[in-house]
């Protein structure tokens, strides 16, 4: 599903190099916690997976795919199609209503919005479908601003997106540390039965340990990153 | 396509600044059509001023003064032209007919023009059109005036009611030809050229008034009733102008060097086709300059534009990193921001269309009591349309600044914005 080998990576060209990575795979279906502390290059490790930034060196490859020698917009087409983000928080788009912001993926992937129509008949009804997969309640919900939403909502709701339209790859960037421990739980029950339910495959990011317990494997970033440049660490 | 309703809800979530900055665009876009609606319609009635006229003969002076202030009534005449040599002109093989001009005089701040009835007959203005009367007649008896519509209008004059002569131009206070009152025999009807503006008497008339006056002032002692002058033979010994016109077109220059090589006295003849464009074309600068304003002031509302745009940046990276991470690519974040501009000038243009007219309509009767220019309300021309879609497209290019910076911006910072 994912493979990565011998990548080396810095966001600035005069920036000493952030990761250095000599291999890692992930399996298709397989849940993976990457843990490491702030700074460590976790969300630049997931810019990498989902082909926003190429490494200076080495390989990224997805669905046997190399992404590291696509075209910027190759790169953000297959994106489209084969991964659903998941971040921390700021999920959703200011000026879309709830059911927009869930069906906004279908917008930049064809795919996605076939397989969403193919199963619910359309996009918004899919939309709504996974919305309440996410126990969403729409009906209250989806005449308020999405900027009034509680922050478990707003994750719910990010969630829903990343599964519309069922990608390969689901990539969550810390998506409970906003939440309290209640709903981090229920939150990571719901995203899991979805995932399962969609065949796909996880790779969640947490510098949270406490949540590893629930994953396949885990990655300690510091373990396979040789880089120990983290210039900025905070 | 994804990008278009993105845009414009983005727009609609962001109304207030969106709708000022609209209302920016619109502001310069009406000041633009205003410009060129006045430009036009000033060169247009500019032009239709006199017509079928071949030539205009004074005393020699500045073509452009000659054609100023025989048909603009504007700026005066330094010497006038003797009544032996207009009958000499007159009497050229080549001419059909002449309109002598003698002016000088006026009557509350207009023109008094004394001619023949010869003006009725072969003034031209507007392509080929005639002075018509609205009411009344023409002038017959020697006290007779015949007024233009705005005189009438703005001093609300009827037929048959009285009115005295000032000698000179001043407004009021001058010395007035009270002992010789005229009477308002016609009205015209509206031309939209200086002859709205003017009085018209007949060229015994004018004599009439000044038989007892020797250069600008009344001679003690004498003094000619209105009733006496009428037995008197009145004879004009000069005037002040006269419009020439020609049994053929092709006379014009031949009649001309005629008249500028005529040996009695120093005599200039001009055709107004070519006095006009010259005139006009010292009018240039000033157009170039209104036109280069109003080409300011649009490029101030699209800059505008962009500067609001580029200021909500900061606050929408969030956004764009969203879009980015559920397929957007960094040329449809800034495809985004240029159909925002788009949609702002495109919305501008409309409602600067709206003002524009609206202007129009309330401004259209005090330009014309004013200045004396009717602007017309119609479809916008060519000219307009032209303009207008220059400003969308201008619009859309102040839409590259923010575009541009946001392209850079989402390729920098990746899928998560931090601060
Ligand atoms: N867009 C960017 N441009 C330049 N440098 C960046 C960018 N994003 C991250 N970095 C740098 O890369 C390093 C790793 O950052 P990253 O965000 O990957 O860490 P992280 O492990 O996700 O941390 P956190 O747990 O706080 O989210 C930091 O030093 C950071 O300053
Ligand atoms: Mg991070």
């Amino acid at each position: 599903m994912i493979e990565l080998s011998d990548l080396l990576f810095r966001w600035r060209a005069d920036d000493p190099p952030i990761l250095d990575i000599a291999g890692l795979g992930v399996e298709q279906g397989e849940r993976l916690f990457v843990k490491g502390p702030s700074g460590s290059g976790k969300t630049t490790l997931l810019n990498l997976l989902g082909g926003v930034v190429t490494p200076q060196r080495g390989s990224v490859s997805l669905l046997d795919t190399e992404m590291s020698t696509m075209s910027g917009a190759r790169r953000d087409a297959f994106r489209a199609d084969h991964v659903g983000f998941i971040f921390q928080m700021f999920n959703l788009v200011p000026y879309l209503n709830l059911v927009d912001n869930v069906a906004l993926p279908c917008r930049f992937s064809t795919v996605r919005r076939e397989r969403a129509i193919e199963r619910s008949g359309s996009v918004e009804d899919e939309a709504i479908r996974l919305m309440r997969q996410m126990t969403l309640d729409i009906a209250a919900l989806g005449g308020r601003a999405v900027a009034q939403l509680s922050m478990g909502q707003q994750q719910r709701a990010a969630a829903a997106r990343s599964l519309i339209g069922a990608p390969e790859l689901i990539i969550a960037d810390e998506p409970t540390s906003s939440l309290d421990a209640e709903s981090r739980g229920a939150f990571l029950d719901l995203l899991f039965a979805e995932v399962a339910a969609a065949g796909a495959t996880l790779v969640f990011v947490s510098h949270d340990a406490s949540l590893e317990a629930a994953f396949d494997r885990v990655v300690a970033l510091s373990d396979i990153n040789r880089a120990d440049a983290q210039i900025g660490a905070d | 396509m994804a990008i278009l309703s993105l845009s414009a809800k983005s727009l609609l979530n962001r109304r207030a600044t969106a709708a000022l900055t609209i209302f920016t665009i619109a502001i310069s876009v009406a000041l633009v059509l205003g410009v060129e609606k006045v430009r036009t319609e000033a060169k247009a009635s500019f032009a239709n001023t006199i017509s079928g006229t071949d030539l205009i003969v004074g005393a020699r002076s500045g073509s452009t003064q000659l054609l100023l202030y025989s048909v603009f009534r504007i700026g005066n005449a330094t010497n006038n032209v003797s009544w032996r040599s207009y009958q000499k002109i007159a009497d050229h093989p080549e001419v059909a007919w002449t309109i002598p001009m003698s002016l000088g005089d006026s009557h509350r701040g207009f023109r008094v023009l004394g001619t023949t009835q010869a003006y009725f007959e072969h003034y031209r203005f507007g392509g080929k059109r005639q002075l018509a009367l609205e009411q009344g007649e023409r002038f017959d008896d020697l006290f007779d005036a015949v007024l233009g519509a705005d005189v009438a209008r703005t001093l609300g004059y009827q037929l048959d009611d009285p009115i005295v002569v000032a000698h000179g131009l001043g407004r009021e206070g001058f010395s007035q030809h009270d002992d010789k009152p005229f009477r308002v025999a016609g009205i015209l009807a509206k031309t939209g050229t200086p002859v709205d503006r003017t009085v018209h008497v007949s060229l015994e008339a004018i004599e009439a008034i000044h038989i007892d006056w020797r250069s600008g002032s009344k001679v003690p002692g004498l003094t000619v009733s209105a009733d006496e002058v009428r037995e008197m033979e009145l004879r004009p010994t000069q005037i002040t102008a006269f419009l020439v016109g020609l049994n053929s077109r092709l006379g014009a220059f031949r009649v001309q060097r005629f008249v500028n090589e005529y040996r009695g006295e120093p005599l200039l003849a001009i055709l107004p086709g070519v006095a006009l464009a010259e005139l006009w074309a010292l009018m240039g600068t000033a157009e170039t300059a209104l036109a280069a304003i109003s080409i300011c002031v649009v490029a101030a509302g699209l800059l505008g534009m962009a500067t609001m745009l580029l200021a909500g940046l900061s606050e929408r990276r969030r956004e764009m990193a969203i879009l980015r991470s559920v397929g957007a690519r960094p040329a449809h974040v800034a495809g985004m921001l240029v159909a925002e501009s788009v949609f702002l000038t495109a919305a501008g243009i409309v409602v600067g269309v709206i003002l524009a007219y609206g202007a129009l309509l309330i401004a259209q009767p005090i330009v014309d009591a004013r200045f004396g220019l009717f602007l017309s309300i119609s479809a916008p021309s060519s000219r307009d349309l032209t303009v207008l879609a220059a400003i969308l497209v201008a619009g859309a290019i102040a839409g590259l600044i923010p575009a541009i910076q946001a392209y850079r911006r989402s390729l920098a910072d990746g899928l998560v914005v931090r601060n």
